[in-house]
């Protein structure tokens, strides 16, 4: 391999790793909490009681929709598990024919609610874990086309700085136990490619299979060119049972367990969706569809059955070998089938994976900084790179805590709970950019750095003691899967607070030029110089 | 069960691929590694992910097997990393092997006084 190839590979590396960093890095930190969806769900609605029945909890549901909206032209269940705070529900009103066109639909919120295992609607209003899940690909406050682009293009500089970054780690499997301590910037070039390499068959598929799940509006030639109409794509690609004319019979709708149990057994796995056409009409319909959980292939299989009498009515076809591909590589992206170990390595991996970009863009300014003539005045572009690393290394994750602390003390009655929530975050993290810009960088680190620590302990205190139930609680009721987010966030907080303890411990080196002078000119040479 | 002996399989792997390196090897038993031995190590680590990927299968069956087996490799790697990296060597081992690494720069035998500039290529 010809030098001059290596060094264009070198500089490939370090602006496709640079340009959209940050952008990378709250993408990591979003992607890995999303791991814990459902558990993140459960810890910011600590006060509903446990699921332990699933069938029990869904007819639970069902009783209370066909209160709250029992005339409904569709009703959305997503199935509770053990793992859910309860059941998702969501309904569609009949259609007002005296309404007035243009008018704006109803908020979601006023048709939507989480009933927990007891029946009753979840008073804690939250989007929980399912922010991350939605942040880490929709991102927040702009259209969401928009926001898939910039994290298209995102990964796809993901993609050319790892396949770069093999190319340029000359020792890759010499180099592969090695960690130079306490050396500067070979350290930092130590840590940035064990986090890289010990976990690069993790970022090669998670970057890959996360640009596949926004290939359709990525590289959208394939289907222009095989589809004209577009309805037709759609309809090949998620099959439907056609729509239900309402008879305005009234009929008993079958009870809903009953249609999970027959879809369970003749899918051959747990149902994850329920969709109710006209409940309470003779036409009445529902589809299950199977769970993403139940296989690698995350594509729903589906079966309509006739709601009053329970026959079957419509299944959905087979799907074909490149939808099954498809949904094989968002399966595999997405970890849903995994238990609770496969879960686990899927999260050390995404904190490598964060770690690594980190790492990559505290980096480069480690390297400049080491070649600055004068470090007092560094040019404009280390200031921006060096500032904006503060602002999303240590202010997104302090964001993220005020996220959590904004979820315990709102109170419930409060409008719009959840928007402001994620309110909290942002504007915690606008300060957090405030302060970057406002401190020195060191201080800067190791404020927010400290700060997030701080809160994160706080946090957990709060829930043992004030809360109730907290880590304790959890504890004394075998309720681990909580616990254990108790535990990750307490180590997060001596993880982070031990990096501020090494800021603040760190004296800057002077720069290779000087120590070079200091090497070439004895201090007795100095004196006769002098 | 299967599983945590698929994860020692894969941590028991690593560890015996940093071993077969003469800086892990000889920073934590003191002595050199020939290069025989280094080859048993390697045979041995490769045999030993070998036994994770059937270990993994048992466990999570052939679908997400080997996904497990990918990750519990990662997982092996990482904790052997850090425990080659981060966990202190024994006293004897420490002086062993600082009496090693100054018979390795020094080979001479000649007292070096501290502060003396000494040039290094590629400086």
């Amino acid at each position: 391999m010809t030098r001059s190839f290596r060094k264009s590979q070198s500089t490939l590396h370090t602006w496709s790793g640079l340009l959209l960093g940050w952008v990378l890095f709250i993408i990591f930190v979003a992607g890995t909490a999303a791991y814990w969806r459902d558990t993140l769900n459960r810890w910011m609605r600590p006060e509903t009681p446990r699921v332990e029945q699933p069938m029990q909890a869904l007819q639970h549901a069902q009783h209370f929709l066909e209160r709250k909206a029992p005339g409904a032209k569709a009703w959305f269940i997503t199935m509770p598990t053990t793992e859910t705070p309860g059941t998702f529900a969501s309904w569609i009103p009949q259609p007002d024919p005296n309404a007035p066109k243009g008018k704006r639909p109803r908020r979601r919120r006023d048709t939507s609610v989480l009933i927990d295992a007891t029946g009753t609607p979840v008073a804690r209003d939250t989007r929980g874990g399912d922010f991350f899940y939605r942040f880490h690909f929709d991102l927040h406050y702009m259209p969401i086309l928009w926001a898939r682009w910039l994290v298209g293009v995102a990964s796809m500089m993901m993609l050319v700085a790892i396949l770069t970054g093999i190319v340029i780690h000359k020792k890759i499997f010499r180099d592969f136990f090695t960690l130079r301590r306490a050396k500067g910037q070979r350290s930092w070039l130590d840590g940035h490619n064990a986090a890289a390499v010990l976990g690069l068959p993790f970022h090669l598929m998670i970057t890959y299979t996360g640009l596949v799940t926004l290939s359709a509006m990525l590289m959208p030639w394939a289907a222009i060119a095989n589809y004209a109409d577009r309805t037709k794509l759609y309809a090949s690609i998620f099959p439907e049972a056609g729509d239900v004319i309402r008879v305005g019979h009234d009929a008993p709708l079958g009870d809903l367990s009953q249609f999970v149990r027959d879809g369970e057994r003749r899918l051959g796995g747990p149902i994850g969706f329920i969709e109710v056409a006209e409940p309470g009409d003779a036409a009445a319909r529902v589809i299950v569809t199977r769970a993403s959980s139940a296989g690698l292939v995350t594509h729903g299989e589906r079966i309509a059955y006739d709601g009053v009498t329970g026959r079957v009515t419509w299944r959905s076809p087979p799907p074909d070998g490149a939808r099954t591909t498809y949904s094989a590589m968002i399966g595999v992206h997405a970890g849903r089938f995994g238990d609770t170990t496969l879960r686990w390595l899927y999260f050390l991996c995404g904190i490598g994976g964060t770690l690594m970009v980190a790492s990559g863009l505290v980096l480069w300014t480690v390297k400049r900084r080491e070649k600055l003539s004068d470090p007092t005045r560094p040019p404009f572009g280390f200031h921006v790179v060096e500032r904006l690393n503060i602002a999303v290394i240590a202010g997104f994750p302090f964001g993220c805590a005020m996220f959590f602390w904004a979820n315990r003390l709102l109170p419930l009655a409060m409008p719009m709970r959840g928007d402001r929530e994620v309110a909290w975050l942002f504007m915690a993290w606008g300060l957090a950019v405030v302060l970057s810009l406002g401190l020195r960088p060191r201080h800067g680190w190791m404020k927010l750095l400290g700060g997030t620590a701080i809160a994160l302990f706080a946090l957990v205190a709060y829930d043992f003691v004030v809360m109730r139930p907290g880590l304790g609680q959890w504890i004394l009721a075998g309720d681990w899967t909580l616990a254990l987010v108790d535990g990750v966030l307490l180590v997060i907080a001596a993880a982070l607070a031990w990096v501020a303890f090494r800021v603040r411990a760190h004296r800057n080196r002077p720069p290779r030029s000087a120590r070079v002078r200091a090497h070439a000119v004895s201090p007795a040479d100095e004196e006769t110089v002098a | 069960m299967t599983a945590i002996v698929a994860a020692l399989c894969a941590l028991a792997a690593f560890l015996l691929f940093g071993f077969a390196t003469d800086r892990h090897h000889e920073l934590r038993f003191g002595h050199r590694l020939t290069r025989r031995h280094a080859g048993w190590y390697r045979a041995t680590a490769w045999a030993a992910i070998a036994a994770c990927l059937l270990a993994s299968i048992g466990a999570w069956g052939a679908v997400f097997g080997p996904v497990a087996w990918v990750g519990l490799i990662m997982a092996g790697a990482s904790a052997s990393f850090l425990l080659l990296n981060l966990v202190p060597e024994g006293p004897a081992r420490r002086s062993n092997h600082s009496a090693s690494k100054r018979s390795t720069n020094n080979r001479s035998g000649a007292v070096i006084p501290t502060g003396t500039p000494v040039c290094v290529p590629g400086e």
